[in-house]
């Protein structure tokens, strides 16, 4: 331990930049490096960039033209002339490094003078907006995020376009310093919710900071567990939904997905495109999707448990199917319900992994081939490769992929209890994962808010949707500066309206 | 003191005092209750259930008076009232008794759950592995605070309403002229029901402890009376359902008639309701288990200050353990109900009057300022 | 570190905690029981449990015929009256036997008369019997009903039995689940009953009900007057009765709805007075040709009405006679007497006066006049 302190201390030491010279002979080692004195009659300067960084059509077009005309004297002059919005002048070291890191020209008077002129040259290399593929939808916009934060924040801002919407920016992460970027409407978002984030980004202690994903991880308020607590989402449209509601969004450069924060656990069970569908139908598919996870979380555990323990539970009529099934099986119902999901896992993980033309090869070999194969060499009873493949059908209806993932990891200590003390066993497995959901917070607030705390006007849009005119007020999780969707005393007037009679 | 001030935080809104109430006044009874209340009373059982459940308005009532009257002299709960009105020791002696009898009355509890699990399900399942198990889910509510607590119950009190519902699948094997001719028991046979139907309506007494812990008392008010009135309303279907369904002399040998009831409903996908229904009420018995060790710990805490309530927890859940152990057998564990039935009554109908009468001698005594 | 000592507890404790498993496919469910009385407190007792058949190679057979079909398998040995059958018949078990699946419990006729209180009480003990249970008295033999391998049918004998059993009460037999029996068995004033069946040949027939009195077999109703007595017992809606209303011309009827209401006049004097009221919707099923038509309907139905309100009170006197209350019309007497007197009840029943009106309603002559 004291060891390890020690070399942290001697690390931090090396590290440090003393002057510009230091700065520039230690980025001069890499070979993208690239420092050399301009001159002419009237003018000399030095100018250090990274060619891999910075728009080299860019800079010879437009800024190396202006350098090299006679009108440049002096470096007063290049900060008048050169048609910029952004050029900042600085003795800060720091800054300097983090700037030429970042794809910025440095232009300084001699080769070791601290007085710099940082020109913003960067290169945005990225793909190009695409229709997108984890959470895709069939009606309703099709855009999704890119790896670059501006335009991520361009196709916020132009589907909110309003005065109030705030922008944060922090840097994240000792060596990478990342932009992360806070996105919320001022006057509907909690503030206490705003500081609340804010404080535990900038409190991070963290080297380098890659993806949202990450941060959420990083930010989460319980670390031990395996739900995710706030949403991610790569679609535009869901984030400005989030963010007239009064949530907070959260966008981490480098990343195609943002972070909507806080979240209730009932947010991950609903699609963006339930707001597309008539009420009563998207109300009838959100309940599909509940039984989904129920029926995923728990089937292969009640096999279990019914088979193992509870004979008298079966229906009369199945026992012989049932049995006639299970009887070329030399394992218990535990082993081949653990055998199946293994290889059900096996599958989902080889076919995430494997590129994309052969992961629909090994789908279909896993799926029918191993399965039929499976059932023939008396590993595993017929019905229950039906039970396991539905559930893990079922598992991916979650529209959240992270919480898909949790779907499928809950059934394995709900498999095991139930194999320890049959339906008690599974009963005790849910208390105890009930519990632990009405202990968690997401940002503080409680985590499954429509329930605990009981909120019946939450409740319009949880397990079912309410049609939007009855949706007039902001959920009250939020504790949002403006509780109000729309104008209440208007609606209601509506509402007063007498109903006209028949035929008239 | 810091104690007397509930931070906001950890505090629950005035409507969970109907969720707490509810889920605490349905317990175990609720398999057993029809058979002793009908043993004096046969038909006219539920005239009994209904004047028992009334008589528990009275004593919320008084509950209340109790602790309306002790609010403005800090921290309202009845640990507090002992030592204010009878001093450290007296009021010390009096908590303690209180502790001791909380603790023993859930650990009692807890075993006629198991009780009916050995006897329905698992004869073979090990008192030590369920108790221990069932703590460690207690030790991990309890942690968490009253507002886990607070969401348990609201849950408990959300799932248990399939049950109750349930139950209309019977209707079809009832027999509704076995409630006639109505009221055809004399006043003595039906005082002796109604002395027997109180142990059902036991529990609500508990917000003696958590009162301090619910926002807006004066709006929990309505919310104390509805929930007494809601256990009231399921007790007497089940009554009365009970007794449409069996024959007096068939209910005269059935211990658990509410799950002898629940066997003959069945459904296309199962069979047997009655197992499943049995593990099912786990969370009628979680609730409450946990409200009694939350109680219990925070009274070790009040008493000696010394202790934390993190650790009496644990001293709360080993004695759990060992009195789940030490009741080794159905009779006994039917004696013991018995015993704490009765003890429950003394406290509801005896003491609090009693100590509502102390409250106001102390109050003349000592002399209202102005 | 404390987590790691909790954990280990938690492992040691789940070690321990093992429970005794009853894996499906390793248990032999009993489906049906068999008594029959040998004489002097000796029972032969017969036991079926369905074998279901290994198949060599299961997935080969997925898409060809299921593999459900079932053999029986059957033990019978001689015990004690009120012996438990699976604790007697275990060791000629090559699995755990379970009663948790039974479907039909079967008396022959002279165990019946002897008495099934322990059978009964047995039932009502064990938390693993489910509660719609069928039991039947058979005349004859039990173990050749249940070993007989001659059936026109191929499924199992016990499935045959309680389906047939079912179907019926739905129709002219009245309900006699355990629950019911249970519940009349046990309750004053009430006398339970159980389906009579028997084998007649290759196949199982229906042929009236059994009364008890207590857990004893006394009297017995015939297949004929079964509709009569449901009608007193229970409302109900798919039963056929067939009216012979001058001889070789037969009329029948198919009951929409039926509904009994009772009222009870001096029920604590030694002669109490029980009123029927029977209502009767029925649709005419078939008929004499030119016997019915919407004219001479009314003519019929009182006829009808006539001869049901006699047959109704023939019954309950043979039931009078005999003692026995399978209506359980002392229930009735009780519920609608204040302060019943039920020590003497015994006594007074055989002379309670049983008045029956009975109104049929001929709602449809189905689509021809």
């Amino acid at each position: 331990m004291f060891r390890n302190k020690k070399r942290q201390q001697q690390a931090s030491k090396n590290k440090d930049p003393k002057t510009i010279g230091d700065v520039l002979d230690h980025l001069g080692k890499s070979r993208d490096f690239v420092h050399f004195q301009h001159g002419n009659t009237h003018f000399s300067c030095w100018i250090s960039y990274f060619r891999t960084l910075i728009d080299i059509d860019y800079v010879h077009r437009d800024v190396f033209p202006f350098l090299y005309s006679d009108s440049i004297r002096n470096m007063a002059d290049i900060k008048d002339q050169l048609p910029l919005e952004k050029l900042i002048q600085t003795k800060d070291i720091h800054e300097i490094q983090s700037k030429l890191l970042e794809g910025y020209i440095i232009i300084q008077k001699d080769e070791r003078s601290p007085e710099c002129l940082i020109v913003p040259s960067v290169k945005i290399q990225g793909r190009q907006i695409e229709k997108s593929e984890v959470e895709t939808s069939i009606i309703g916009p099709k855009e999704t995020f890119v790896e670059s934060i501006d335009t991520n924040i361009n196709l916020i801002r132009k589907r909110i376009p309003v005065p109030q919407l705030t922008l944060k920016e922090i840097r994240v992460g000792k060596l990478s310093r990342t932009q992360v970027g806070i996105i919320y409407i001022d006057g509907i978002a909690s503030e206490e919710n705003v500081n609340t984030v804010l404080q535990r980004i900038q409190s991070l202690e963290v080297a380098s900071l890659i993806d949202a994903t990450m941060l959420a991880l990083m930010i989460t308020d319980n670390n031990w567990t395996i739900f995710p607590q706030f949403t991610d989402t790569e679609r535009p449209d869901r984030v400005s939904g989030a963010v007239y509601e009064g949530k907070i969004a959260v966008l981490v450069d480098g990343s195609p997905n943002a972070l909507i924060l806080p979240s209730t656990i009932v947010e991950f069970f609903a699609a963006f495109d339930d707001y597309f569908l008539p009420w009563n139908i998207s109300s009838a598919y959100r309940l599909l999707r509940l039984f989904a996870v129920a029926l995923s979380a728990l089937s292969s555990s009640l096999y279990v448990a019914l088979l193992t323990y509870h004979y008298q539970l079966l229906p009369k009529d199945l026992l012989g199917s049932l049995i006639s099934s299970r009887s070329s099986v030399p394992f218990d119902p535990v082993m081949e319900v653990l055998i199946l999901e293994v290889m059900i896992e096996l599958l989902r993980e080889a076919g995430a992994r494997l590129p994309t033309k052969v992961g629909q090869t090994i789908g279909i070999v896993g799926g029918i081939v191993i399965g039929t194969a499976t059932v023939q060499a008396g590993l595993s009873s017929n019905i229950l490769l039906i039970i396991i493949a539905m559930s893990a059908l079922a598992a991916f209806i979650t529209p959240n992929y992270r919480m898909a993932t949790t779907i499928r990891f809950i059934r394995f200590p709900f498999i095991i209890s139930a194999q320890m003390f049959g339906l008690l066993g599974i009963g005790m497995c849910f208390t105890y994962f009930v519990t632990h959901l009405i202990r968690l917070t997401s940002l503080g607030r409680p985590y499954i808010e429509p329930i605990f705390p009981f909120r019946a006007s939450d409740l319009k849009d949880a397990f079912i949707r309410l049609p939007f005119q009855l949706q007039n007020s902001r959920p009250m999780f939020l504790r949002p500066g403006d509780p109000a969707r729309m104008n209440t005393t208007r609606t209601s007037q509506e509402k007063g309206k007498k109903s006209p009679d028949i035929d008239e | 003191m810091a104690l007397n001030k509930i931070n906001e935080t950890h505090q629950l809104g005035p409507m969970s005092s109907f969720f707490l109430i509810q889920v605490t006044q349905i317990g175990i009874g609720f398999f057993s209750f029809q058979q002793p209340l009908s043993r004096f009373s046969a038909q006219d059982a539920w005239v009994a259930c209904l004047i028992g459940g009334l008589s528990s308005l009275g004593v919320m009532w008084l509950i209340l008076r109790l602790l309306e009257n002790e609010h403005k002299y800090g921290r309202a709960d009845l640990f507090s009232i002992h030592t204010r009105i009878f001093g450290k020791w007296i009021g010390g002696v009096l908590n303690l008794a209180t502790i001791i009898f909380f603790m023993l009355y859930a650990a009692i509890y807890l075993r006629s759950y198991i009780e009916i699990l050995q006897v329905w399900i698992f004869p073979q399942l090990s008192i030590l592995v369920f108790t221990a198990l069932f703590c460690l889910l207690i030790a991990y509510i309890v942690l968490g605070g009253m507002r886990t607590i607070g969401g348990i119950f609201l849950l408990s009190f959300v799932y248990m309403i399939p049950l109750y519902a349930e139950t209309v699948f019977a209707v079809p094997g009832a027999h509704f002229s076995n409630l006639l001719p109505l009221f055809d028991h004399g006043p003595k046979s039906l005082l002796l029901s109604v002395f027997y139907s109180i142990h059902i309506y036991l529990g609500s007494e508990m917000i003696l402890f958590y009162y301090p812990f619910i926002k807006h008392p004066e709006q929990a008010k309505k919310w104390c009376y509805f929930a007494l009135l809601d256990t009231l309303f399921i007790y007497l279907m089940i009554m009365i359902l009970g007794t449409a369904y069996f024959s007096q002399g068939e209910m005269k040998l059935t211990i658990w008639p509410t799950v002898t009831f629940w066997k003959s409903i069945t459904f296309p996908l199962f069979e047997h309701v009655d197992m499943i229904n049995i593990v099912y009420m786990i969370w009628i018995l979680l609730p409450s288990m946990a409200l009694s060790a939350w109680i219990v710990s925070r009274g070790i805490k009040l008493t000696f200050p010394v202790i934390r309530q993190k650790y009496a927890l644990i001293f709360v859940l080993a004695v759990f353990i060992v009195v789940a152990e030490i009741v080794y057998n159905g009779e006994l564990v039917a004696t013991a109900n018995a015993l704490f039935s009765k003890l429950g009554f003394c406290f509801n109908y005896i003491y609090i009057p009693l100590l509502l009468l102390c409250q106001w001698i102390v109050k003349k005594v000592k002399g209202e300022p102005a | 570190m404390r987590i790691k000592i909790l954990l280990l507890c938690l492992f040691l404790l789940l070690l321990t905690g093992c429970l005794p498993s009853n894996i499906i496919d390793d248990i032999l469910m009993v489906e049906a029981e068999g008594y029959d009385y040998l004489g002097k407190g000796q029972i032969m007792g017969t036991a079926t449990m369905p074998n279901y058949v290994e198949s060599g190679n299961p997935g080969s057979q997925g898409a060809g015929l299921p593999s459900t079909a079932a053999m029986m398998r059957y033990i019978s040995g001689v015990t004690y009256d009120g012996k438990s059958l699976v604790d007697k018949f275990q060791p000629e078990g090559q699995r755990q036997l379970k009663i948790g699946k039974i479907r039909v419990m079967l008396f022959d006729d002279k165990l019946a008369r002897h008495g099934l209180s322990k059978q009964l009480d047995f039932r009502n003990r064990d938390p693993d019997t489910p509660r719609d249970l069928t039991l039947a008295v058979v005349e004859g033999s039990t173990r050749e009903m249940l070993t007989a391998a001659d059936y026109q049918t191929q499924i199992p004998v016990s499935r045959y039995i309680q389906d047939l059993i079912q179907q019926n009460s739905q129709q002219n037999y009245p309900d006699s689940d355990l629950a019911q029996i249970l519940y009349s068995y046990y309750g004053e004033y009430m006398d339970a009953f159980m389906p009579i069946i028997q084998k007649q040949g290759d196949h199982l027939a229906l042929v009236g009900v059994a009364a008890f009195k207590k857990d004893k077999y006394v009297m017995k109703i015939d297949g004929d007057d079964v509709f009569v007595f449901k009608m007193l017992f229970q409302p109900f809606d798919q039963g056929v009765y067939d009216y012979e209303f001058a001889r070789g011309k037969h009329i029948a009827l198919r009951n929409v709805h039926t509904s009994a209401s009772f009222k009870v006049r001096n029920g604590n004097s030694s002669s109490p007075d029980i009123y029927a009221r029977v209502k009767i919707s029925a649709q005419v099923r078939q008929a004499f040709p030119g016997s019915i038509s919407k004219k001479n309907a009314d003519h019929i139905t009182k006829l009808l009405n006539r001869h049901l309100e006699w047959e109704a009170r023939q019954l309950v006197h043979r039931f009078q006679t005999y003692r026995v209350d399978p209506l359980g019309l002392g229930n009735t007497v009780r519920s609608f007497t204040y302060r019943f007197d039920g020590h003497s009840w015994p006594d007074r029943y055989p002379h309670a006066r049983f008045h029956c009106r009975v109104n049929v309603n001929i709602v449809q002559t189905g689509i021809s006049q």
